[in-house]
């Protein structure tokens, strides 16, 4: 029962000192609040990634132009370059020999063209993608009305996304109605369903704002030619998605005569550059943090040391009536350690809110685990003990006799 | 019976070199048990050292230190506080109380570290309050006391883990005259009870209720007078007329030897002199009062 003598003391020597108590709780807040704030953030983002992994199914393989080099410290910057400055490497004969590969029971090419939609004097933004009939399943796209486009079509059809359709026509019930691409005019044949934008599968393009036309008229918008910035590919078999993404490679180079200008991507290849990205995200910010939590450690060791010197002669008192010297440290550590696990709790909380606000603002909610509170309060506790330890035997040291003679 | 104290050639040096000054100067002294001792002597005589070596809060350059026979000169810090607190009780000039403790807390603080229950060291505490006629007063705050109110409780908590010696340092210095002789009568009657008292003082006045007067000078002991009839009287009020006799004799001595020093001055070091001007100054404002 000592240490709760111990912690009745502390508790009254903090209430004693009510604004400056505070103020060193709150120094600790804010350190812990911003680290629990970043873990949740980071957390987050971490199970956005994964649950787009499995949203996205494991079964898919994605090829795209341009060598994207993976496992580098640097990568970061260094993919995509080559598919925004120049033209595909990826031809309709690659897709041709995509289908043939074993295993593979989809795949859809995806052509962007840049371009305006619009309807009279209304305009929407968005993306225009040239793909075939298959894409639907490949991608596990929903239709809400009509049907998907169909290349055996003479006609110009558009199949749009859902919230482009309510961009552009104020409702999502418009088929049938006349678009423009490019001031070319489209009949609407479809809406999709919503669908919860996977970065690994579109690209980067939301396809709830895309339109999707036959890879026949996305070639009219470009001379003739196509130009596939991605090839989706989907196994009929998930066991077998790693082979098919060797055996896809293989057949591309042989197309490429050896020259390895595409990349093919397994669900956790895809993910990586956006995993990166959050990582050195994360690291960043954790950094900030840390100083942050620093501060607010020198924080109660200042207050720390001006209570010491404070209530010297209530040290000295206390010695003479027979506490040791461990007994003095104890007091004065446990202080700071009510301090800093208040601080902590209060942080995490804190720390949540913020991320909360953060995440939710991006779309995604805050990864909430045992191990990042666990985590937040040893960080707080392990401030607390670091930066109260050197006051506290400050105060144990104190020879008792100087100690009395100090005047109040 | 075994004594309650034994020194033996007991020095206290501070500072080093040609800045040493000699606090204690090879004191050898026994203090038997039940005894109270009045420890007199001018500013700078060694008094506040020796109470401060005997209750453990400081330790000496040279010699030996019995406390109930056990020797106690080089213990480590942890044994000399665990002694500190469970045979030893200190009441001083200044009450050193905790401010922002109640009276209750602060009587049962040494028990606190010792470790005693809460309820047990309350219970304890409480009951002391009472025999001081303060236990309406149990959860004041010290700043709502008196100054003989504040010593009552400050000796109640040297009582409280039952020491073998209380050692008072000028426990009348801060309070008037009606204070001084109710906490004189206190400690007279916690000396009837048997405990052992040691007390520094200037003052003859509080210096009669107790049974032996040593008289301090230079660190080393001027004269030892104790009184012969007076062992354990309980029935004894006042000291007897030849113990009186003993006390202005020490009293007398004390001024004859301030007397000596300002013709010994000019031949000694500065800072030597210095300090033996303070004490005569002290003396003569003591006087004028």
């Amino acid at each position: 029962m000592r240490w709760l003598t111990d912690l009745k003391i502390a508790t009254t020597n903090l209430k004693a000192a009510k604004t400056r108590t505070a103020l060193t709780i709150l120094g600790i807040v804010i350190g812990v609040a911003s680290v629990t704030a970043v873990f949740a953030i980071g957390e987050g983002a971490k199970n956005l990634v994964r649950g787009q992994i499995n949203q996205l199914g494991d079964d898919i393989v994605t090829v795209r132009p341009g060598k994207l080099a993976i496992n580098q410290a640097n990568t970061l910057l260094s993919s995509g370059v080559l598919p925004t400055f120049s033209a595909s490497t990826i031809t309709e004969h690659d897709f041709d020999t995509l289908k043939g590969v074993p295993h593979v029971a989809q795949a859809a090419p995806f052509m962007f063209v840049t371009g305006s939609i619009a309807q009279d004097k209304n305009q929407a933004s968005g993306s225009i993608i040239g793909t075939t009939p298959d894409c639907s399943q490949a991608l596990g796209l929903g239709l809400r009305a009509g049907e998907f486009v169909n290349d055996k079509s003479d006609r110009q059809t558009v199949v749009l996304g859902h919230q482009l359709a309510v961009d552009l026509l104020g409702t999502d019930v418009v088929i049938g109605q006349t678009i423009k691409l490019r001031g070319q005019e489209f009949t609407v044949i479809g809406i999709l369903k919503p669908f919860d934008s996977s970065i690994a599968v579109s690209n980067a393009v939301d396809l709830n704002h895309a339109a999707f036309v036959s890879m026949q008229a996305a070639k009219g918008f470009n001379q003739g030619i196509a130009q596939i910035q991605q090839i989706t590919v989907k196994t009929d078999n998930a066991k077998q998605t790693t082979q098919v993404a060797n055996d896809a490679r293989n057949a591309l180079l042989n197309n490429h005569g050896g020259e390895e200008d595409f990349s093919v991507l397994r669900p956790q290849d895809a993910m990586q550059v956006t995993d990166q990205f959050f990582r050195a995200a994360t690291n960043f910010i954790s950094a900030v943090a840390g100083i942050s939590i620093i501060v607010g450690g020198i924080g109660i060791m200042n207050i720390m040391l001006v209570s010491v010197t404070e209530r010297t002669r209530e040290i000295g008192i206390r010695k003479s009536v027979g506490a040791t010297n461990r007994q003095i440290l104890w007091q004065f550590l446990i202080e700071a350690l009510v301090m800093s696990i208040i601080g902590g709790i209060i942080g995490i909380v804190a720390g949540y809110a913020c991320a909360y606000l953060v995440s939710t603002a991006f779309g995604f909610l805050p990864g909430f685990t045992l191990g990042i509170i666990l985590l937040s309060l040893m960080i707080g506790l392990g401030v607390g003990i670091l930066f109260g330890a050197w006051p506290a035997m400050k105060a144990a040291r104190k020879d008792p006799i100087e100690a009395l003679r100090y005047l109040q | 019976m075994q004594p309650a104290i034994e020194i033996f050639g007991l020095s206290k040096m501070f500072g080093v070199g040609d800045a040493t000054t000699v606090a204690l100067d090879n004191l050898t002294l026994t203090i038997e048990r039940g005894e109270f001792v009045a420890i007199m002597g001018p500013s700078g005589s060694g008094k506040t050292t020796l109470m401060n070596i005997l209750g453990l809060l400081d330790t000496p350059t040279h010699g030996e230190y019995y406390l109930e026979s056990k020797a106690v000169a080089d213990l480590s810090p942890v044994r000399r506080a665990k002694l500190r607190r469970d045979h030893i009780g200190m009441i001083f000039q200044n009450f050193n109380l905790l401010n922002r403790t109640s009276v209750i807390e602060n009587v049962a603080l040494p028990l606190t570290y010792k470790g005693t229950g809460k309820t047990q060291r309350l219970t304890a505490a409480s009951r002391l309050l009472q025999t001081f006629g303060l236990n309406e007063r149990e959860y004041y705050m010290p700043y709502q006391l008196s100054g003989g109110q504040l010593q009552r409780v400050a000796i109640a908590r040297a009582l409280v883990s039952k020491p073998a010696i209380i050692l008072a340092d000028e426990p009348t210095g801060n309070l008037d005259t009606k204070s001084s002789e109710i906490i004189m009568e206190e400690l007279a009657d916690i000396h009837r009870q048997g405990n052992t008292i040691i007390m520094v003082t200037h003052n003859p006045d509080v210096a009669i209720y107790a049974d032996r007067i040593i008289q301090m000078i230079d660190g080393r002991i001027a004269t030892d007078s104790k009184h012969p009839d007076k062992e354990l009287d309980s029935d004894a009020k006042r000291p007897l007329n030849s113990f009186r006799k003993a006390l202005e004799a020490a009293a007398k001595a004390n001024e004859q030897y301030a007397d000596a020093t300002e013709v010994m001055t000019e031949s000694l070091t500065p800072k030597k002199a210095r300090k033996r001007r303070a004490a005569k100054t002290a003396k003569k404002r003591k006087a004028k009062k």
